[in-house]
């Protein structure tokens, strides 16, 4: 064990993996000798060359159209997307080529060597374009994996498994918990599973639910509501698609209440997803509707950020809303 | 000319009987035409026409077994449908379409595991409630299926409910000493590996040639596999002590402040409808759930025991202010049958005397042949074989009176009953068919009656059907009694305990004798005093002259 | 030349990216066509071979082999037009004038090298042996095509031959090649990839990114554009104002050569130079094909629309099986009632797989969650069990697939 926060944890996946596999290669913009704008993949060339960890030009589409080509031909591809603002550009590549790869021919080919790694999430003063939570978009795309760890431990082990899982898997970090987010991570080789979500805590009254950086928040928002009586199921999702809608449920059929929380805009969020699953599955065990803890439907703002994110604060109300219905 | 091949329709089925032939040979037929009925393992399936034609060969009888992969008969094929089709062709089209008739009889839509709430059945006769008396088994046991789960205590028994499936039980809904209505959930047990309700075998089979008939091969919509279950993606934990209903529901039942968890459920999936709280809250206002039908085999008033204690605790009670004790299971099933029978039976009493010496020497030269089977032998088979002799003559005695006295039924079997003093009280369990037992059956009988009423353990089958009940309250004391007849019975007798009195012998002597009185209560609306009297002489000669059995014994 | 130095792992590098970079003191602001880009031609209109020296060394085998392959392709086009015409096949694309580029440059491979393509180049798997069953297979979308029914008709992909799964957007293949190229060059194999697309889908933002991938990322991938003139309707000048797409190649700094696309000594040589060069050095290399689309943009298109039919007249003296087959006789290889043999029973031969391929049924439902990941996922699984139910209820309404 040792006590490393995301970033390093993230790092120190990579390096695990491109230890055991020679076909691994790192890529992106500032990922070689700078080990990358947030350092997530510092020493890497140094490890093992510049031929396994590089520097691409400055073209998303080029860099997941060029990972999409590599990943084809067998190599363990994994591509940095530096912020996930800016993973657009890409959006033909990954959806038209990526998802649709291994399905459209037949099974004989398939890009499911191929992870795109990308920091993503508000609250670090980056405005429209450096704080973007895109998840659903991708969420919508049937051959695409979307994994989001919430911590150090998580995520290395999710990131190893999502390198090693035979299906491209899109893996966003959320970047405001990057150095605030430290404990104890196991050294070793270890994978967690994807589509999985993990109980963080049992509860009784209402299910908490949340990925990334918003799961802190949740359990802040448990905290106080504890204080009022209140037991919170507390559940990472982890995995935005597939996503574990039978733990959800599992959770919902014993606490009969659900509230979700993502920093994306309400409209057309996952969130949405989420609640319409429970509640067909659920119907007959909800006390109260599902509550929704989002952002706005603004573009990301920059002085109002504060006012923007969906805090414990406003997850706390929810809750209580949500008992008192 | 074609052959059509029986196909293999699966599931090791290698042969099926041909139950009929649809057409006869010369016959045209047209494409989809039901030809045949065969006979599989599973079902009855209609076999069509592939193609139009004309049948030139049958090749089985009707009741021959036809064998999968041989041909079934032959067709001349006629019309512009003409295709030359493959034998294999042949098979894959009919295989479809009795294989799609197969399937529908083989439909499993099985879950791994579900709820099974056990819901208190009516237990019988009218009885409404039980007194939980003893849990066997705690929340979390895994139970088999049989093994006893709970013991309760109706109106008339201690009963012991047995589990219906195998599976772990998750919730008892009640404590011991509880009173459990009947339709109420008493338990929740996690079942495994149950088949969802499928439509029977026969239904299946008829659905299928239903379907086969009117619209054969690609046509049929006779599969009936349904997975578009909404909501049942996954499966809910047994133990969650909560209430399922939709969300009108339980917005009616806060606006009405009634509980969900209080409310028996009765809608699919278990879930809470509208008319259960609406019902709920109805019968708030109700008073206690009250007997509606009167038909319990409560025994005589000769229960000692519970009044003995009653007047023991009272004399104990150094305080000596009033005490108030609720009556309920047994005793108060008990006291509303004593009240119905007295008040709607008009009783008169017929009086006797009976000597047994006879019967007395018969019975100790008997007791050994019997000690041998290990059946011990008293009085009371005798009582009973030469009772059902006498009804046999008599067979007002054995009848049924309906309420507005408009009816009649003259029952068959000789149930005969006798009262015990059972676990929790006076009960009369009666011995069926008196009339086609002999007396060593009997005895065993008499004798696992008392044991099973010892042990608790009398069924409401014991309890229920008699047609007329011998209380020996003489074995105890007394001499006569003033027996309340056993509603809907028509008679009851009571015996007092043996004498040994003084009594004149044909010769004139004075004997030493053993007596008994005879007490007979009987239905005034249907027995008169001269039939009961008759009778009870034909039943007093047969238990004085026991030989005379011999005559008429069947 | 820019030098390119190494990476140190220790201290930050002390670059200059003024290096090589002259000066000069009058305001001239560069027009358009500063660099010559010709065209190379090695066999003229009548089939004769104009510098013999730079002629590919073509024996008579591999020569037949890429005249059989030009004429089997545009059999096979002529043909699947008349299918979909006849409503049998719903989409086709004819590469009728291009069988040269495409078929050729094939030819100037090895079997290792990976096949990325456009749409358009049929021609490449007819040289590699797909055969026509395959063809038709993959044209009726049935059981037997190895997309298992999932794309439109000439989608084709073939692990075996080395040709990677066609997919409509255009374009994204470009930087793909980049890619696939580089985890060959990684991966030590003897093998490069060549990507064809048009001058159209070279608008496209992907063949930038992908062409300037790959000359810094040093990946031995052939870029061979076709230049046919037309996207759909629009003509080169309303798609680009430059010097057509090699003077892109060299503003990327990928070596570049332009080439007469109907010429098939010239596209053979080009090609197997470009190979060459690109295995040795690890780069990218740009092949503009100047040639015509005989053909309509696909069965969905009628030309006479934008252009006139005296144009189209031009370009078919140009033909390049015609010139071909002059060339194949100068050489003594031309056996004219062998090869009107070979075409009628190429006929008949693809007449014959067509029906047979028409008959065959499509795939199971069940195949319809397969391969969207590796194992289909819980939610899949469901979705397929009520679809089956589904189609199970209305059997007449999906006759396709209803009890299989």
């Amino acid at each position: 064990m040792a006590k490393m926060n995301l970033l390093q944890a993230v790092n120190n996946a990579l390096i695990t993996v491109m230890e055991k596999d020679e076909r691994a290669m790192v890529f992106g913009e500032d990922v070689g000798h700078f080990g990358g704008v947030f350092r997530a993949t510092s020493n890497l060339q140094q490890k093992f060359g510049k031929g396994r960890c590089f520097n691409t030009p400055l073209t998303e589409q080029g860099i997941i159209g060029f990972a999409n080509g590599l990943a084809s031909q067998g190599a363990t591809a994994i591509a940095e997307i530096q912020f996930s603002d800016y993973i657009f550009p890409a959006f033909d590549q990954i959806i038209n080529e990526t998802a649709k790869w291994r399905y459209r021919s037949g099974g004989q080919f398939s890009c499911g060597s191929l992870t795109i790694r990308t920091p993503y999430g508000g609250g670090i003063a980056g405005g429209h374009y450096h704080s973007q939570s895109p998840e659903a978009f991708f969420a919508h795309i049937p051959g695409m994996k979307v994994v989001i760890p919430r911590n150090p431990k998580q995520a290395k082990g999710l990131l190893i498994a999502s390198i090693r899982d035979d299906n491209p898997v899109l893996f966003m970090e959320p970047k405001k918990i990057y150095r605030a987010s430290v404990g104890e991570v196991p050294e070793d080789d270890y994978e967690l599973p994807l589509g999985k979500a993990d109980v963080v805590t049992t509860g009784s009254d209402i299910t908490l639910l949340a990925w990334g950086a918003q799961v802190e928040v949740i359990e802040k928002a448990a905290q106080m509501a504890k204080k009022d009586g209140i037991s919170c199921e507390i559940i990472d999702l982890q995995s935005i698609l597939p996503w574990d809608a039978e733990a959800v449920c599992q959770s919902v059929y014993k606490t009969g209440r659900l509230l979700i929380n993502h920093e994306a805009p309400l409209t057309g969020g996952f969130a949405s997803e989420i609640a319409a699953t429970v509640q067909q599955e659920c119907f007959l065990y909800l006390e109260a509707p599902i509550a929704r803890v989002c952002g706005l439907d603004t573009p990301y703002p920059l002085a109002h950020e504060k006012e923007y994110m969906p805090d414990h604060l406003k997850t706390y109300e929810a809750i209580k809303r949500t008992l008192d219905y | 000319m074609i052959d059509f091949i029986l196909p293999d329709i699966g599931e090791g089925i290698v042969e099926c009987e041909l139950l009929k032939w649809l057409v006869a040979e010369g016959d045209s037929v047209r494409e989809d035409q039901p030809v045949a009925e065969v006979m599989t393992d599973k079902a009855t399936v209609e076999i069509p026409a592939m193609h139009d034609g004309v049948v030139s060969k049958l090749y089985y009888k009707i009741g021959d077994i036809a064998k999968v992969h041989a041909p079934l008969f032959a067709l001349e094929q006629t019309g512009g449908n003409q295709q030359k089709v493959s034998e294999h062709e042949s098979t894959q089209i009919s295989e479809k379409s009795v294989a799609k008739a197969a399937l529908s009889t083989n439909l499993k839509n099985s879950q791994t595991s579900r709820i099974e709430a056990f819901v208190l059945p009516d237990i019988g006769e009218g009885i409404v409630e039980c007194e939980i008396m003893q849990w066997h088994v705690s929340e979390g046991d895994v139970v088999q299926e049989d093994q006893v789960v709970v013991e309760v205590m109706t109106d008339k028994a201690v009963v012991e409910i047995p589990a219906k499936y195998n599976g772990k039980i998750i919730k008892l809904h009640y404590k011991k000493g509880d009173i459990a209505g009947v339709h109420t959930t008493l338990f929740d047990q996690a079942v495994e590996d149950m088949s969802d309700s499928g439509p029977t075998q026969s239904a299946e089979a008829s659905k299928t040639r239903e379907s086969l008939s009117t619209n054969p091969t690609q046509n049929d919509e006779s599969l009936p596999v349904d997975a578009y279950k909404q909501g049942e993606t996954f499966t809910p934990p047994v133990d969650l002590g909560r209430a399922l209903a939709s969300p009108a529901v339980r917005r009616l039942a806060r606006e009405h402040n009634v509980l969900l968890n209080d409310v028996s459920a009765t809608g699919a999936k278990g879930r809470v409808l509208k008319q259960d709280v609406l019902s709920a809250i109805a019968g708030n206002g109700q008073a206690d759930k009250q007997a509606s039908k009167s038909s319990n085999n409560a025994s005589d008033n000769q229960a000692e025991s519970p009044s003995s204690k009653q007047s023991a605790s009272m004399l104990s009670d150094v305080n000596s202010h009033d005490k108030v004790e609720s009556i309920k299971g047994i005793r108060l099933a008990m006291a509303k049958q004593m009240m119905a029978s007295v008040s709607t039976i008009p009783h008169f009493s017929v009086s006797d005397e009976l000597r047994l010496d006879n019967l007395m020497t018969l019975r100790t030269s008997l007791k050994p042949v019997f000690e041998a089977e290990s059946v011990k032998l008293s009085f009371l088979p005798f009582f009973i074989k030469a009772l059902s002799m006498a009804m046999t003559s008599f067979p007002i005695v054995n009848s049924r009176l309906n309420d507005q006295a408009t009816e009649l039924t003259y029952l068959h079997a000789h149930n005969i009953g006798i009262a015990v003093d059972s676990k929790i009280g006076l009960l009369v369990p009666n011995i069926k068919n008196v009339q086609s037992l002999s007396l060593f059956e009997i005895a065993k009988q008499v004798n696992a009656i008392i044991e099973r009423a010892r042990e608790g353990k009398l069924t409401n089958v014991d309890l229920s059907g008699g047609s007329i009940s011998i209380s020996n309250i003489g074995a105890i004391g007394g001499i006569t009694a003033s027996p309340v007849i056993n509603k809907p019975e028509v008679a009851i007798v009571a015996l007092g305990k043996i004498q040994t009195l003084p009594r004149f012998s044909d010769s004139g002597d004075v004997i030493a004798a053993n007596m008994m009185m005879i007490n007979w209560s009987g239905d005034h609306r249907v027995i008169d005093g001269a039939t009961m009297v008759k009778f009870n002489n034909l039943w007093m000669d047969y238990l004085s002259h026991p030989e005379k059995m011999l005559v008429h014994l069947r | 030349m820019k030098q390119k130095t190494q990476a140190s792992t220790q201290q930050p590098q002390d670059r200059d990216h003024l290096l090589g970079i002259k000066a000069t003191n009058e305001v001239n602001i560069i027009k358009n066509g500063l660099v010559d880009i010709p065209m190379l031609q090695l066999l003229d209109e009548q089939g004769k071979e104009i510098n013999k020296s730079h002629s590919p060394k073509l024996t008579k085998t591999e020569a037949l082999k890429i005249f059989q392959s030009m004429t089997f392709t545009r059999l096979l086009d002529d043909r699947m037009v008349g299918a979909q015409r006849q409503g049998r096949i719903s989409f086709y694309l004819a590469s009728k004038g291009e069988e040269g580029s495409i078929v050729a440059s094939a030819a100037a491979l090895e079997s290792q090298d990976m096949i990325m393509s456009q749409y358009r180049e049929q021609g490449t798997l007819v040289y590699r042996g797909y055969t026509t069953d395959q063809f038709m297979n993959q044209m009726f979308s049935n059981k037997l095509d190895p997309n298992k029914g999932r794309q439109m008709p000439i989608h084709y992909g073939d692990k075996k031959l080395n040709f990677m799964t066609i997919s409509s957007p255009l374009g994204t293949q470009i930087p793909q090649a980049a890619g696939y190229a580089y985890g060959q060059k990684m991966a030590g194999q003897p093998a490069i990839t060549i990507c064809y697309f048009g001058e159209g889908a070279s608008s496209e933002g992907d063949f930038h990114a992908g062409l300037n991938m790959a000359a810094v990322l040093k990946c031995p991938v052939i870029f061979f554009c076709r230049n046919n003139g037309y996207a759909i309707s629009t003509p080169v000048e309303e798609q680009f104002a430059g010097d057509g797409i090699a003077s892109r190649g060299i503003g990327y700094g990928v070596p570049t050569i332009r080439v007469d696309g109907n010429d098939v000594l010239a596209v053979y040589a080009a090609t197997q130079e470009a190979r060459a060069l690109a295995l040795s050095e690890n780069c990218p290399v740009l092949i503009e094909a100047m040639t015509y689309r005989l053909a309509a943009h696909s069965t969905s298109d009628d030309p006479s629309g934008y252009r006139s039919k005296d144009e189209e007249a031009r370009w078919q003296l140009k033909d390049p099986i015609l010139r071909f087959q002059r060339y194949l006789d100068l050489k003594g290889w031309y056996d004219e009632k062998a090869m009107n043999s070979y075409i009628e029973k190429s006929r008949d031969a693809i007449l014959v797989s067509l029906k047979k391929a028409e008959q065959v049924a499509i795939n199971p439902l069940s195949d319809i969650i397969e391969d969207v990941y590796d194992t289909p996922p819980w939610h899949l699984k469901k979705q397929l069990d009520e679809l089956e139910a589904h189609v199970a209820k209305y059997p007449d309404e999906y006759p396709k697939t209803a009890g299989r």
